[in-house]
């Protein structure tokens, strides 16, 4: 076909424009799915990642429609039919572009050819009309505006979820930090916890970050038990020695081995002096920290219902023991979980955006709070003790405190925000401290003093009432 | 043939053409159509079944014609009494010169045969003009007599009295070309019928070409290119007018058979004359959808749901049509 001939010439360019008309046409439906999909997503990824699936979708959307066989297919035969219909030209261009191929026409098509040629001497003067750029440039521009209202929307409330402020961010690097740290094979379970939690932990409305306290929750229950069962066994074997000679030192060093910790305090009570002359410096403070444990079990029995209030206090210290005196390789692991342990406290703490917050409105700080937040909640509605200042305070938008989470077990003290639950709430009620002290350290230290005080336990029967 | 030549045999193909419908025009008024379309059939070389009710000028149509082209022409008036020898001619019984037996020639040996009202005929009549029809020939007596190369079969039938009537069988009336609908004549074409038949002079034809010229013709018109795009139409239009692969529902709804491949050869034929006649050297698309009426109504058969809807072959045919355009 000779490509100079100003007629096929015509009808090249006719057919570019039809491919082009169709991509448009075609991506243009596809796009208007598109945009409403993306901004149904507005509410559950960050604006970046939302962006940058747009924008690749949009790219996908006409690359694919360019390549695809309605488009590709568009041929020189379409665009002299289109021509053919837009001219009433009774099929002359498309059996010209016909005969036009052959090598040597009949006189009839070789006519045909010549009285085509002498009509349009400078080729077809027709394009396919353009689709209309300007409805699809104000409808895209629509779509586009309402995405930008959803966004908006989507930053005035959940604010911590807009690109300019991705706290998970770090809330990942610190567990997976924690993850990492765990890699041992007696510790995989937890390790593979943390692992997930922290890839797929990304707060987005209240219901969220309750479930994500939830998951702190459990994965703290693990790193206590670990450390438990660590502590516990170093001990058992440690008293084990005098468990030759004695039987009570025998099932002391039973109930370590178990983790019964009440029991084991119970037995060391009836350690005479005599029975513990034999025993080492190490061997006594474990004794000595079991009778003490007993002695305030005892002397509590009168304030509170709980059977083990303190167990927890006790697997700590035992763990500190263990931690001091355990060989190099159990008290790495030991350390190791407390640093986890650490780690999932940094959690808390409160990114640099929000501590520049602190100084707006409540409802505002509220607003941008991380995922567990310590912040001055002013209109408190509970009571909380001077000393009771807990590192992992998740409050929600521009709500108040409402309950205290019972972490006998998980040591963590979490307190939340929950509305509906804040039936005492009185804007009256006075707030005795909500003071944060500000290093990381400082703030676990004060957890594990705060739960252990007589005053959360006052104010959690409070909160059970 | 050199493009010259080619381009003044299209010339005076096309003016003789014209000037036959004005000469015809002469005495047929209000029938120009219907004219051009014997035409179209004539020069394509196939048969027309003309329907109409009577007076409309049938016949009238067919003697115009035979004059103006210079073509013999013979008249059959189709009974139920009327025999196949009737019409083919038979061997008889010749005393002069010794007894010898001879063929008679019955009066399809002709050019222009006026079969007017064919349906009143019995069936086994009406088969009689199947082989000439097709063939152009005719077997008698185990001998074949060759008919006129340009043997013009013109039957006419009177769509509203249908008692003693033989309806043709689809195998005669897939042999007709086209089926061309006579209309009644409006109110000027009335009074100019009133003018011209009631006084004492009127305006005979004169013929324009003869039989030698129509065969050129003819010739030429085959010659005539069909690009693929109406080759493509015509085709679908075939295809899609059987309810067995059709896609319109109403050819699903009301057809029984569809057209046959003669349908499709009709088509591409009457649109090279109409592409001539039109001043283009190939036919297209429009040509064959200027076809599609005469030449397909008579090739769909329609059931009786059809019929007691009022549905005929032409709205089946429209419908169709204007679907093969949106598709196409």
């Amino acid at each position: 076909m000779n490509r100079t001939d100003p007629i096929i010439r015509s009808l090249l360019s006719c057919r570019i424009a039809l491919r082009r008309n169709s991509a448009f046409e075609s991506a243009f439906p596809l796009l208007s799915y598109g945009v409403p999909c993306i901004g149904a997503l507005a509410f559950y990824v960050n604006s970046s990642t939302i962006i940058s699936l747009g924008f690749l979708t949009f790219y996908v959307l006409l690359i694919s429609t360019a390549c695809w066989t309605s488009t590709g297919s568009i041929s020189l035969q379409h665009a002299a039919s289109a021509a053919d219909g837009a001219l009433s030209l009774n099929d002359m261009l498309s059996s010209y572009l016909q005969f036009a191929g052959e090598n040597d026409p009949a006189p009839f098509k070789r006519l045909h050819l010549n009285s085509v040629s002498e009509l349009f001497p400078k080729g077809v003067e027709w394009r396919p009309v353009e689709p209309e750029l300007r409805r699809m440039c104000i409808v895209s521009l629509a779509m586009f505006m309402g995405l930008a209202a959803v966004f908006t929307v989507r930053d005035a409330t959940e604010p911590h979820r807009s690109a300019t402020d991705p706290v998970p961010e770090s809330t990942r690097v610190a567990l997976a930090k924690a993850s990492t740290q765990l890699s041992s094979p007696q510790n995989r379970e937890l390790s593979v916890s943390l692992e997930q939690f922290s890839k797929t932990a990304s707060p987005v409305t209240q219901k969220d970050r309750e479930k994500i306290i939830e998951q702190l929750r459990n994965i703290q229950r693990e790193i206590n038990s670990s450390e438990a069962e660590f502590a516990g066994e170093y001990l058992s074997e440690l008293l084990s020695k005098s468990a030759q000679q004695n039987s009570t030192m025998n099932a002391i060093s039973e109930a370590l081995r178990s983790a019964q910790w009440q029991r084991a305090s119970q037995l060391a009570r009836n350690v005479s002096n005599a029975d513990g002359r034999g025993l080492s410096g190490r061997e006594q403070e474990v004794l000595e920290a079991l009778r003490e444990h007993h002695a305030q079990v005892k002397s509590s029995e009168g304030t509170t219902k709980d059977p083990e209030p303190n167990s927890e206090t006790l697997r700590r210290k035992l763990a500190s023991l263990a931690r001091q005196y355990s060989p190099k390789e159990t008290s790495d692991m030991l350390k190791t979980l407390n640093d986890v342990r650490e780690s999932l406290a940094e959690i808390g703490q409160p990114s640099p955006s929000n501590s520049k917050s602190q100084g707006s409105s409540s409802t505002e700080s509220a607003k941008s709070g991380p995922l567990i937040d310590e912040r001055n909640t002013t209109g408190m509605s509970r009571v909380l003790g001077a000393k009771a200042v807990n590192p992992f305070i998740a409050a929600g938008p521009g709500q108040s405190l409402a309950a205290i989470m019972d972490l006998q077990d998980t040591g963590l003290s979490t307190i939340f925000s929950e509305p509906t639950q804040n039936k005492n709430f009185k804007e009256s009620n006075p707030v005795i401290s909500t003071e944060v002290p500000y290093s990381r350290r400082e703030l676990v230290k004060a957890y594990f003093q705060h739960r252990n005080s007589d005053d959360l336990i006052q104010g959690r029967k409070g909160s059970d009432e | 043939m050199s493009e010259s030549d080619l381009e003044t045999n299209i010339d005076e193909f096309r003016s003789t053409f014209q000037k036959v419908l004005q000469e015809i025009k002469k005495s047929i008024v209000g029938l120009e159509e219907v004219t051009e379309q014997v035409l179209v059939a004539l020069l394509c070389g196939g048969h027309v079944l003309l329907e109409g009710v009577p007076g409309v000028g049938k016949t009238m149509l067919v003697r115009s014609l035979s004059k103006c082209l210079a073509l013999e022409t013979k008249r059959i008036q189709f009974t139920p009494d009327l025999m196949p020898a009737d019409i083919l001619g038979a061997h008889v019984l010749i005393e002069d010169g010794g007894p010898h037996v001879e063929f008679s020639r019955g009066p399809v040996f002709t050019q222009i045969l006026l079969a007017d009202e064919i349906n009143r005929c019995t069936p086994k009549t009406q088969a009689a003009l199947l082989e000439a029809m097709q063939e152009r020939s005719v077997t008698i007596g185990g001998a074949t007599h060759a008919l006129d190369d340009l043997f013009f079969c013109i039957a006419t039938q009177n769509p509203i009295e249908m008692e003693g009537t033989y309806p043709l069988p689809e195998a005669q009336l897939d042999r007709f070309f086209f089926k061309i609908l006579v209309p009644g004549p409006g109110l000027a074409a009335l009074k100019e019928i009133s003018r011209k038949t009631t006084g004492n002079t009127s305006a005979a034809p004169e013929t324009i070409v003869h039989a030698s010229e129509l065969k050129r013709f003819q010739k030429l018109i085959r010659d005539v290119p069909v690009p693929e795009v109406a080759e493509d139409f015509a085709a679908n239009l075939i295809i899609s007018s059987s309810p067995l692969s059709a896609k319109s529902p109403s050819v699903k709804q009301f057809v029984r058979y569809g057209a046959s491949p003669r349908g499709m050869q009709t088509l591409i034929l009457a649109s090279k004359v109409m592409a001539l006649l039109d001043g283009r050297y190939c036919s297209s698309t429009q040509d064959v959808f200027r076809a599609a009426l005469p030449a397909l109504r008579h090739r769909l058969i329609l059931n009786f749901q059809a019929e007691a809807e009022d549905i005929v072959a032409d709205d089946v045919i429209n419908e169709l049509v204007r679907e093969l355009e949106k598709r196409m």
